[in-house]
């Protein structure tokens, strides 16, 4: 099923959650909505559920505007942080829960449970409850008991926000097989935005209310529309220079820029990834930057260097493949030459 | 040699200040003891030795015979639940309202459900005559109506109700607090109505806290005296509850007789203690359990009961 969402406003207070957001996401689609807290993401989601009303905009689920739909009608299958799961009831019950609120007969919700028990893989827990679970467990369960309904949308509310890396980690790759199984249109909340990118086919990148950008995990993290977008990545290095006769400079480095073709020079950020960076013992014709090697962390995929550019005091992470680190044979107070694959450049909006 | 000296004074120190503090506690412990046995312990087992002094038989039979004191029981006992009844859909209501919703006037609500606790019964009984009484503001509107509120039934329930109108919101309201929202929204995305909600979610969730309220609420209702005293007129057969009809039989010199209803008011009130130290062991022992299933994480469920039990110790 597909959703439509148009123009959503929300307002806590004076607090602007959601501003002026429109989004659509295609039928059996897993899109994760990625940001910052406050960002209105979770929000949203809400929206979508029909646990918060927007005051402006509309909600389309499959054609049909459920804007003023109750929760409880929507058929929305939800999963929060907490799990949420009915503490007095076992996991039986818990997935039964929103078949036995729908009356169905006994003999097919015995079906179901099972069937859904056995899709999360935890058919031996159905008698526990879920103080006897542990949080993984617990979230697969709460999974187990959003799907009973057959709902038409899926929305998962940080759902592995409380669990710790590992588990994270192990929930994130069975959530993928589980939704290209299942293929319900998902919704997945997150800040975490390597779980966006391993999990979702489409990320939407939130910031105060507003979207940054939407596209593939490719499109947003190789094409950032803005530098908050870049920023929010993960690591980035940041140069402050300017744009003139179709360059951005930073201190000796001067890469082509033609986008501004003008004489009159302007503040510009120029940002480059660690991997994006490859380093030098010698000026060999290719712009770069001189900078002092501060400390080296070849432990890991990958050997993470940290320079200091040598003219304006700038702090240069790179991450070099462990190969390279070898042959280059660095160590700290080596003076090297910084060099850029791929530089992105963003003039700061300025008002006249 | 030195080393044995150096550590003798400390230890010596130690020593006198750890059986000073062992004669305060014992002290203290002695103090407390005293005073609970001398105006606790002695009336009750006071009240239970004058009523039963003369044999088992002739308790029986000062119960039994007098119909004025059998009707005080009946009286009572159908006075009681109802006001349990009351205050239990109040006090979920109230708990509800307070626990779940931020409006304007929500601290005054909270502030006025106190007040019973606070005001004198007596005056209580004054509000009611000065409302529903023969010359109070609906008096002559009720009585052109035919309807008798003051001493009778309804004005002795509506002061039980008021009195005890406390205990069942004031002990829900931390409850509902700590459990949070998130089952009952969960509940509702899954698409139960509000009825559902309430009945498989709400419930459950809060049953030991109510029913932990209604053990006090019924105490306290029973034994209620100041505010019906005074809307219930206290007519024989008719209005006179079992504690007003122990003063009475009191006034009266049928001691042998009140020392007998007496001892059968203290007799519940003895059993509502055992349910409450019941219901406190069970509350606890959920506590102990979920802590040795281990798995128990940060979440809220250990935190809960936790913020239960101390609820309990408080009380």
């Amino acid at each position: 099923m597909s959703i439509s969402i148009q123009q959503i406003n929300k307002t806590f207070g004076t607090f602007r959650a959601v501003d002026d957001v429109s989004l659509e996401i295609a039928g059996g689609s897993l899109v994760a909505l990625l940001g910052p807290s406050g960002s209105g993401k979770t929000t949203l989601l809400r929206i979508i559920a029909g646990l918060e009303t927007p005051e402006t905009g509309t909600v389309i689920c499959h054609g049909e505007d459920i804007t003023h739909r109750a929760a409880a009608d929507r058929n929305v299958g939800f999963v929060f942080q907490h799990y949420a799961l009915f503490r007095h009831m076992t996991v039986f019950e818990n997935v039964a829960f929103g078949l036995r609120v729908r009356k169905r007969p006994k003999a097919e919700i015995q079906k179901k449970v099972r069937e859904l028990l056995a899709l999360v893989r935890l058919e031996r827990m159905e008698n526990r409850y879920p103080s006897q679970l542990s949080g993984g467990q617990r979230q697969r369960i709460a999974l187990a008991r959003a799907l009973a309904i057959e709902p038409k949308v899926l929305l998962l509310d940080e759902p592995f926000g409380a669990l710790d890396a590992k588990v994270r980690q192990e929930l994130r790759g069975w959530l993928r097989r589980l939704h290209d199984e299942i293929h319900t249109t998902s919704v997945l909340v997150t800040h975490d935005q390597e779980e966006a990118f391993e999990v979702a086919d489409r990320v939407v990148v939130m910031n105060q209310g507003r979207i940054e950008q939407a596209g593939t995990p490719a499109e947003v993290f190789e094409q950032p529309a803005n530098p908050f977008v870049m920023d929010f990545l993960g690591n980035v290095n940041v140069f402050h220079g300017r744009v003139e006769n179709g360059h951005a400079v930073v201190g000796n480095l001067k890469v082509d820029y033609p986008a501004y073709p003008h004489a009159q020079p302007q503040a510009a950020t120029l940002y480059m990834r660690p991997h994006e960076l490859d380093i030098a013992l010698k000026q060999n014709g290719v712009p770069g930057l001189w900078a002092n090697v501060n400390r080296v962390n070849p432990a890991g995929s990958v050997a993470r260097i940290g320079l200091v550019a040598v003219d304006h005091d700038t702090d240069i992470q790179v991450d070099l493949s462990l190969d390279r680190y070898t042959e280059l044979n660095l160590k700290p107070g080596d003076t090297v030459f910084v060099l850029p694959k791929k530089v992105r450049v963003f003039i700061p909006e300025y008002v006249i | 040699m030195s080393n044995a000296v150096a550590t003798f004074a400390p230890a010596h120190f130690t020593a006198a200040r750890r059986r000073e503090s062992a004669l305060g506690r014992r002290l203290l412990i002695g103090s407390a003891l005293a005073v609970v046995g001398i105006f606790i312990a002695a009336p009750v087992i006071l009240i239970f030795y004058l009523a039963l002094q003369n044999g088992i038989g002739a308790y029986w039979h000062n119960l039994i015979n007098n119909s004025a004191t059998l009707h005080s029981i009946k009286l009572t006992l159908i006075v009681t639940p109802i006001a349990v009844v009351l205050n239990t859909f109040f006090g979920i209501a109230a708990a509800w309202l307070i626990a779940r919703f931020r409006f304007k006037g929500r601290t005054l609500l909270t502030a006025l459900i106190d007040l019973p606790f606070s005001i004198s019964p007596v005056v209580v009984g004054l509000m009611l005559m000065l409302i529903f009484g023969r010359l109070g503001y609906l008096g002559p509107w009720l009585q052109k109506m035919d309807i008798h509120v003051v001493f009778a039934l309804p004005g002795i329930i509506m002061a039980t109700t008021f009195v005890t109108l406390p205990f069942v919101a004031r002990e829900l309201i931390p409850v509902m607090e700590a459990l949070g929202n998130e089952e009952e929204t969960a509940a509702i995305s899954l698409g139960a109505n509000a009825w559902q909600m309430f009945w498989r979610v709400t419930l459950p969730g809060i049953k030991w806290g109510l029913l932990y309220g209604l053990i006090l609420c019924n105490a306290r209702a029973m034994g209620e005296f100041g505010a019906v005293y005074v809307v219930s007129g206290r007519i024989e057969n008719q209005t006179t509850t079992m504690p007003l009809q122990v003063q009475k039989l009191m006034e009266q010199g049928y001691d042998s007789d009140a020392f007998a209803l007496a001892s059968l008011l203290t007799l519940l009130a003895l059993v509502t203690l055992g349910l409450k130290v019941w219901l406190e062991r069970k509350t606890r022992r959920q506590l102990m359990t979920a802590a040795a299933s281990g798995i128990v994480d940060s979440n809220s469920e250990t935190q809960t009961t936790v913020t239960r039990n101390r609820e309990l110790e408080i009380r």
